[in-house]
């Protein structure tokens, strides 16, 4: 089975994607706001502190904050050396329909008091309005009159630690969290998180369709493994398997017979 | 109001449900009066092949409606989780978390396949001088009806190589890996006994198994059903049963084509197969509806003793000089075990593919390191601190870096373990739902998970590795994918039960429960096998009339 170019982003998109946000971190400049992408709400100036960057890459503290909880790395040159929570489009995972809601029902977030999440639903848009509100709130006991976006890594971690330990706060990075990984991880909108894992591209992101199986070549192609020469494939270093194809070792004194019957039950 | 009547309706169509509607629906095709079975269910139909009705999205490519996405907008329509509201959220409380499958083939749409018979010495247990299982049930009283179920499916038993066998047919490197680790602490590990669809998996989906890949109900029993004429409705959620005076009227919510429908419907003979929760929760909320005489908890013992099946999940990596990859993602979700442990500590050991997601975000197993690595218990230990004396963190780049290692070194495994029933079942505070809660681990619980928990660090450990903090010790949360019980068989006129040998309710003429709320216990092995081999010997005794009241008769 060959790979169809069907990912709901190409590979050429989030390369440019990838490519974009490290020309704008290396240059310092805030990314488009017209795109989907871009948070539903204006923010008032900020007033840079002595401290803090001349101009923030963030578009506003969400986005900031999206970045210190899942970072893209970047080398001295601003290249991205592997995606983060905003490369993974985590604001396309905030955008999903009551997801407080449906993250909780899921397990993707702790049982939230019922107050907490009458406060983070309500679309993402609100979400974001009340943890930009917050998040000022948070930056400015730390540095007065800078926005979270603009403070120093070390020091948004700090509040973020902060907030983990607060009740008040908890539950606000903890669904921002939650979001961050599940764009990460979730193949939401695209699959650029589960290939920083490891994980082989999606052969139709548009279809559902992950990986239609192994063994396949080091390139993606499906091998049949009833007619192909797997050894051979394996010797020229071409073979992407999950399986040894070889027993592990006996373990010597380990009598199975007193607990595992003939056809592999516990008797 | 929708509304008619049915001869024979079955709420769910996990394991218990759709051995039911296969068997009974055949059964009710060979009879004179030709009766009706209805199934509902209120998750969708997934195949796109049961209720054309249903309201899912477009069959795709590959002939179902199933795609490979966590988002939980899409997690939500086939897996449902149940939790501890005062548990998770707020730290240090203790708290249990349950998942389940949800639409047709209940558990089946996302489980691993591992079908094994549940070892003799699970049935014999005894609590309070009483045998937890009613005397008819024993391994060899099931045998048969283990057999019937491996046929249907499909069971086999994998290999570590044969070059006769299937590529598919394989257990996988972090099988391998496994073993190793296992060989180096005196343990063995083995191939498992799996139900496959045939299909060389591919590990990526939650549960690491392609859909056409994985051996779900709906391309067995629940095809059978259909194919002897049994009604099947998606997106209808069961909320009430109450008595009438011949039968049952069931009422709920018909969500097919969006909007909410109440529905109302009469039968004869009603089965109940929702799942350890699902059924639990269904008539804990109907309690009030039977009267004394025909109380539906005469015992009191509704949603009380739950197992966990002895579900302990841990994740850590091995060493970066360990020769080979983990690559636990590729393969099959399961497909060795390791049983050594299991004659003196009633525990098995599983590797397991666990999607990254799950784990980034800590619910069972974290990827944080333990403040005491060999600490066991539950909330035995916290967070460890880095050299500054900071607790490591659950964000970062540090932990974008761990997380990174899951293609090549991250292993997870567990334990399966007999434990003592301690988990709860009650009625959520608002809506249909339930909560579930797990108050204290019994000393023998603890027991078995601490020998356990060490068993597996030293496997981490032998390849040069290192085990993670998982939720039990870090927060007491006990997370199990296998409830059993809440709904326990009993013998007639034991008042340890809901119901008796057959399921069917005490006082209840013609109310059955089949599914995993009536196993009484834990079975120390992954449980679907032994939910279907029960609801094939109930199924047959009913149909046979044997030891109980034929269905015929019952139907007249
Ligand atoms: C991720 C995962 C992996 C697993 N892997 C394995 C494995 O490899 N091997 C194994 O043996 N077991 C495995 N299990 C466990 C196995 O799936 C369950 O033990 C089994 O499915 C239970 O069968 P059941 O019939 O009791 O209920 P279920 O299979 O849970 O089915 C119950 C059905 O009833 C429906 N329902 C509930 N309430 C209502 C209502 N009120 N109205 C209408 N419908 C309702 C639900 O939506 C559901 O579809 C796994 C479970 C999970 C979650």
């Amino acid at each position: 089975m060959s790979r169809s170019p069907t990912h709901a982003i190409t590979r050429r998109e989030a390369l440019s994607r990838l490519l974009g946000l490290g020309v704008l971190a290396s240059t310092g400049c805030a990314p488009s706001t017209g795109d989907a992408s871009a948070p539903a709400i204006a923010l008032p100036a900020q007033v840079p502190g002595e401290e803090v960057a001349a101009r923030s890459r963030y578009a506003d503290d969400v986005d900031a904050l999206c970045d210190v909880l899942l970072p893209t790395e970047l080398d001295a040159s601003g290249k991205v050396l592997s995606p983060g929570a905003r490369e993974a489009d985590v604001d396309g995972a905030l955008r999903i329909e009551d997801f407080v809601a449906i993250a909780s029902a899921q397990g993707i977030l702790p049982a939230l008091a019922d107050a907490d999440v009458r406060r983070l639903s309500g679309g993402a848009d609100a979400f974001r309005a009340v943890l930009n509100a917050e998040l000022a709130v948070l930056a400015a006991r730390h540095r007065p009159l800078a926005a979270f976006r603009d403070l120093p890594r070390a020091v948004q971690e700090q509040i973020v630690v902060d907030a983990f330990d607060d009740d008040a706060q908890r539950p606000l990075v903890l669904v921002a969290r939650a979001a961050c990984f599940v764009a990460f991880l979730g193949a939401v909108t695209n699959d650029i998180g589960l290939r920083a894992v490891g994980f082989p591209a999606f052969e139709s992101f548009e279809d559902g369709l992950a990986v239609s199986g192994y063994p396949r070549t080091k390139s993606g192609r499906l091998v049949d493994a009833s007619t192909e020469d797997l050894a051979r494939l394996a010797g020229k270093g071409d073979l992407d398997d999950y399986t040894y194809n070889r027993a592990p070792a006996p373990t010597p004194g380990d009598d199975l017979t007193t607990v595992l019957d003939a056809s592999g039950d516990l008797l | 109001m929708a509304g008619g009547f049915h001869d024979i309706v079955i709420v769910g169509s996990g394991f218990g449900g759709a051995v039911m509607a296969a068997r009974l629906g055949a059964h009710a095709k060979t009879l004179a009066k030709k009766p009706s079975v209805l199934v509902l269910e209120k998750g969708w139909d997934g195949s796109g092949k049961l209720d054309p009705r249903s309201d899912g999205g477009p069959v795709n490519a590959q002939g179902n409606r199933f795609r490979h996405t966590l988002s939980p907008a899409y997690t939500s329509k086939v897996a449902q989780v149940f939790t501890d509201p005062r548990g998770t959220y707020q730290r240090g409380a203790p708290s249990m978390n349950v998942i389940a499958g949800k639409g047709f083939g209940g558990g089946s749409i996302v489980y691993d396949g591992v079908s094994l018979r549940a070892p003799a010495e699970a049935f014999e247990q005894v609590r309070d001088g009483r045998r937890l299982w009613p005397s008819f049930y024993s391994r060899a009283a099931l045998s048969p009806y283990y057999a019937m179920v491996e046929q249907r499916l499909g069971v086999h038993r994998l290999a570590w190589t044969d070059a006769s066998a299937p590529h598919h047919q394989l257990a996988t490197k972090r099988d391998f890996v496994f073993a190793e680790g296992c060989r180096r602490i005196g343990a063995t590990a083995v191939p498992l006994k799996l139900a496959d669809a045939g299909d060389a998996n591919e590990g990526w989906w939650n549960q690491g198994q392609r859909f056409e890949g994985r051996q779900d109900l709906t391309k067995n029993y629940l095809r059978d059903a259909r194919d002897s004429g049994v009604v099947m409705w998606s997106g209808c959620e069961v909320e009430h049963v109450a008595p009438t005076k011949d039968g049952y009227v069931i009422s709920g919510t018909d969500r097919r084509g969006g909007a909410a429908v109440p529905f109302e419907i009469e039968c004869r003979v009603l089965v109940v197969a929702g799942g350890a929760v699902g059924s639990s929760g269904l008539l804990l909320r109907s309690v009030d509806r039977f009267g004394d005489a025909r109380a539906l908890d005469p015992a009191q013992m509704l949603g009380k003793q739950v197992s966990a099946n002895g579900d302990y999940g841990v994740s850590g990596v091995v060493g970066r000089d360990y020769e080979h990859d983990v690559e636990g993602h590729k393969g099959k979700p399961m497909s060795s075990f390791c049983p050594s442990f299991f004659g003196q500590h009633k525990f098995v050991l599983i590797p397991f593919y666990a999607a990254p997601l799950y784990l980034a975000l800590g619910g069972a197993s974290t990827l944080l390191r333990p403040r005491e690595p060999a600490a066991s218990g539950r909330g035995s230990t916290g967070i460890a601190r880095d050299a500054t004396g900071l607790e490591e963190r659950a964000f970062g780049l540090a932990y974008k870096k761990r997380l990174m290692t899951f293609g090549p070194r991250m292993l997870t495994m567990g334990c399966l373990a007999i434990d003592a029933c301690e988990g709860e079942i009650s009625l959520a505070r608002s809506g249909t739902g339930c909560d579930v809660s797990w108050r204290e681990t019994s000393a023998t619980t603890e027991a078995r998970w601490k020998a356990a928990v060490d068993a597996m660090r030293r496997i981490y450990e032998a390849l040069g590795g290192e085990m993670y903090l998982d939720a039990y010790r870090k927060d007491g949360t006990v997370s199990t994918a296998h409830p059993l019980g809440g709904c326990r068989m009993t013998e007639r006129g034991d008042a340890a039960g809901v119901v008796d040998t057959c399921g069917e309710s005490l006082r209840n003429r013609n109310l059955f429960v089949v599914d995993a709320a009536v196993i009484p216990s834990a079975l120390g092995v992954n449980p679907s096998l032994t939910i279907a081999a029960v609801a094939e010997s109930i199924a047959d005794r009913l149909i046979r009339g044997a030891g109980t009241e034929a269905l015929a008769d019952r139907l007249a």
